[in-house]
């Protein structure tokens, strides 16, 4: 079968696209070599780390450029389309009980697979080339983005525009371009007619409700400019500086010594991973017309759920004898849904292998009972970040393993500027020994009952929303 | 082409390995270096095994399993895993065996022969392939018998319990193949009458007493095939030509092979000498035949079996002919 093109804004390296196609190839049976590209990337990606430091630098930034549209293509950019693109990499040979909606999340990716159902994203990255403003320029790079975002928005009226600026970890492709990550703020018609016809009657929907936010600014109508990203510094220490911030500044160069970002006026939800609640109630709306059933499952930060899936799995194989003994740590847009299933792993996913994540997951080794084998694919954004988790602390992480500990396609020597990790991680998942096949899907009662009998342990909320009025 | 493993690479578990197949097979192997974790109910005998395996120079370790007890059976796998650190080969080989017609033996009994014969192989089988498939890779083999696909009469407890070991080793590799474990292998053996203590100790209930039905193969052929297993798995092998035949002729007219055969196990199984009900070692092992050998091969012995199967031989390709 041919592949599905996307619409040429779809960015092949953003997290929501990555993880659609990760599901959806789950749903077909199928892993996911290459993050689900074209497989003639398998032999050119390594090929990039045979390059220099900064020519590597370069190529990162390269490559980012090469995904984005310009300004004044814009307007040619349709919601619709976009969410007929992801609809249409679903199987619809079937009923699903149920399908997610919401919030971008690797860890519940697992657990939709683990359902046996797709996950519909809220957010999505368009990447946009932009000339001329320096990365630590903050202020440049809010106001060059305001007329582009008008552009698209006019044209989109379904999206909220979060204009992302983060000279921190998106330092090097910063050079050539902005992250527009826009919102549906209404259920995309291409979203109503798949529900529609793949979910079994009385189905449920299964809102994400990431209630993370961010400090940003409104610049327009349905527009907002964040500053920074999650991961390593809290936008206090962006804002307002320190003393790594300024050596971060200091080693990359700038000729500044810390940043001069605009106020922000309300926190709202982050750009990446919080869901924006203006979209529940036209699922609500659609839900109750249709005779659906509605679960919100809320949580806080992007690494919330991952201790929970990870339980649950880990359950799971318990109850098929397995030995439940092997964590495989994802990060990212580096995960395999098929792969973690096929050997018996407890998934555990990191937004980015960054100082809190690495905490968040050595509190989940502390509180569980040992594995003997912990693997770990470390996804690399090409800068020595402020609050990056150095390889080191990676390392000590696997020595936790009470048999082995292993990186899955990492090269420890050139993390974080490991370009060929975005091919090797499957064929190095794939040296994991374990072979347990692909078990039935999971019931979604069985999800409930889990987080029932952890009495909070979890700090993943199940909202059942009150039945919908019986139709006729 | 399949990679050969190494057997003196190989960590290897039996069951029944105190007498007959599974101890040849403990000697075969440990003359190639394997190491091994040697199960059976006889303390005593085992441990002789297992001395008798060092001297040739392997690691050995004897672990007493009732093949019948869950329990016992996990634990032989724990024991062996942490032993040696994996379980590349487990060889489930323990049977009791049973002579009485269908409805003239005793339930309990009858029963017994399928709970060790069968339900110990599945027992073996489960307590395993969690650490096959944890490791990716391990033999299972299934100690099966001819009369796993050609029936017999007098033995039917037997009879059904190593057609349902062919059945079980099937549908497991079945599974295996579903999911992609390419390197966990099921390799389903099935010898003719062997020369093992076997026969001494089956429980009979005929009246009769029991021989080995010729013709009768060495168990040091047995061993060899096992090895032929580790080296290089295959779905199903018969040892002793006459197995293979049997077989054959099965398939090709089971009507009148069923009749000859019937015949052919009443004059050849059982001797017209007076017996009395025994329940053999079906739940007591016994101390007595412990040796490799059941002193049932004689040297220049009346090839009776030879000439039997010759006939059978004959007589289906006349009847295949007729039917032309």
């Amino acid at each position: 079968m041919m592949r599905k093109l996307p619409p040429k804004y779809i960015a092949n390296f953003d997290s929501s696209v990555a993880m659609v196609r990760s599901t959806a190839r789950f749903l077909q049976g199928k892993d996911f070599p290459t993050l689900g590209l074209a497989p003639f990337l398998k032999g050119i990606l390594p090929l990039a780390n045979q390059l220099p430091k900064k020519a590597r630098e370069m190529d990162f930034a390269l490559g980012s450029w090469a995904e984005s549209v310009r300004p004044e293509s814009l307007d040619s950019v349709r919601a619709e389309d976009a969410a007929r693109w992801i609809t249409g990499l679903y199987p619809e040979d079937r009923q699903y009980p149920a399908v997610m909606v919401g919030a971008t999340n690797g860890a519940m990716v697992h657990l939709a697979a683990a359902l046996g159902v797709p996950w519909l994203p809220q957010s999505l990255l368009i990447p946009v080339s932009q000339l001329g403003v320096h990365p630590d320029d903050v202020k440049e790079g809010m106001e060059a983005g305001i007329e582009p975002g008008r552009r698209l928005l006019r044209a989109n009226p379904d999206f909220q525009l979060h204009h992302v600026h983060d000279p921190n970890q998106h330092r090097l492709m910063l050079h050539l371009m902005t992250a527009f990550r826009v919102k549906w703020i209404r259920l995309a018609r291409a979203y109503r007619q798949f529900i529609s016809r793949t979910l079994a009657p009385g189905g449920t929907i299964i809102v994400l409700d990431c209630t993370l936010t961010w400090p940003t600014t409104q610049v327009g109508d349905r527009h907002f400019f964040q500053f920074g990203v999650p991961g390593g510094a809290e936008p206090e220490e962006l804002m307002h500086g320190s003393d790594r911030v300024r050596d971060f500044l200091q080693r990359y160069g700038s000729h500044r010594e810390g940043w001069d970002a605009p106020e922000p006026d309300a926190d709202r939800p982050e750009a990446e991973w919080g869901f924006e609640g203006r979209l529940l109630d036209d699922i609500e709306d659609f839900a109750d017309e249709r005779g659906y059933r509605i679960i919100r499952l809320g949580f806080e930060r992007p690494e919330d759920p991952s201790p929970f899936v990870a339980d649950l799995f880990r359950a799971g194989y318990r109850e098929r004898n397995l030995f439940a003994n092997r964590l495989l740590v994802s990060s990212a847009i580096l995960h395999d849904p098929w792969w973690t299933l096929q050997t018996g792993s407890a998934p555990f996913w990191l937004s980015s292998p960054v100082e809190p994540a690495a905490g968040k997951l050595e509190r989940y080794l502390d509180e569980s009972e040992p594995f003997d084998y912990i693997h770990a694919m470390l996804f690399s954004h090409g800068v020595e970040s402020v609050g990056l988790a150095g390889i080191d602390r990676w390392r000590r992480i696997l020595s936790r393993a009470r048999k082995q500990g292993s990186f899955v396609g990492v090269d420890e020597e050139e993390f974080p500027r490991d370009v060929a990790s975005l091919s090797r991680y499957h064929d190095e998942l794939k040296q994991i020994p374990s072979r347990y096949g692909i078990p039935g899907s999971m019931r979604l009662s069985r999800v409930k009952e889990f987080l029932d009998s952890a009495h909070d342990l979890y700090p993943v909320q199940w909202i059942e929303e009150e039945e919908p009025a019986t139709v006729g | 082409m399949p990679r050969r493993k190494k057997v003196s690479d190989s960590v290897v578990v039996i069951t029944g390995a105190s007498s007959g197949i599974g101890k040849a097979t403990a000697y075969e192997l440990a003359h190639h270096g394997a190491a091994l974790v040697l199960a059976s109910r006889r303390e005593e005998a085992l441990d002789e095994v297992r001395k008798r395996c060092e001297e040739r120079g392997a690691h050995a370790l004897a672990v007493p399993t009732d093949v019948t007890n869950e329990d016992q059976v996990k634990e032989l796998a724990k024991r062996a895993a942490e032993t040696f650190g994996r379980i590349d080969v487990w060889m489930n080989n323990a049977a009791v065996t049973l002579f009485g017609k269908v409805e003239e033996t005793p339930t309990r009994p009858y029963f017994r022969v399928i709970e060790t014969n069968l339900f110990g192989y599945i027992l073996g089988a489960r307590a395993v392939l969690p650490y096959f498939r944890e490791q990716g890779h391990g033999t299972l083999i299934n100690m099966d018998s001819v009369v796993g696909s050609t029936p017999q009469p007098y033995t039917s407890a037997y009879v059904i319990s190593k057609a349902g070991i062919r059945a079980l080793s099937a549908s497991i590799r079945m599974e295996l193949s579903l999911d992609g474990a390419k390197n966990i292998h099921v390799s389903t053996i099935m010898p003719a009458t062997i020369d093992t203590p076997f026969f001494q100790h089956a429980a009979n209930y005929t009246g009769r007493e029991v021989k080995a039905m010729e013709p009768v193969y060495p168990p040091e052929k047995v061993a060899r095939a096992v090895v032929q297993m580790i080296e290089s798995p295959k779905r199903e092998v018969y040892v002793g030509a006459a197995g293979r035949l049997m077989a054959a002729e099965h398939a090709v007219a089971p009507g009148f092979w069923e009749w000859m055969g019937a015949r052919q196990v009443d004059a050849n199984h059982l001797k017209e000498t007076p017996a009395e009900q025994s329940e053999g070692n079906l739940w007591e092992p016994s101390s007595r035949y412990t040796g490799v050998h059941g002193g049932w091969q004689h040297d220049g012995g009346f090839p009776i079996g030879k000439l039997a199967l010759a006939g059978t031989a004959l007589a289906v390709a006349a009847v295949t002919l007729r039917r032309r």
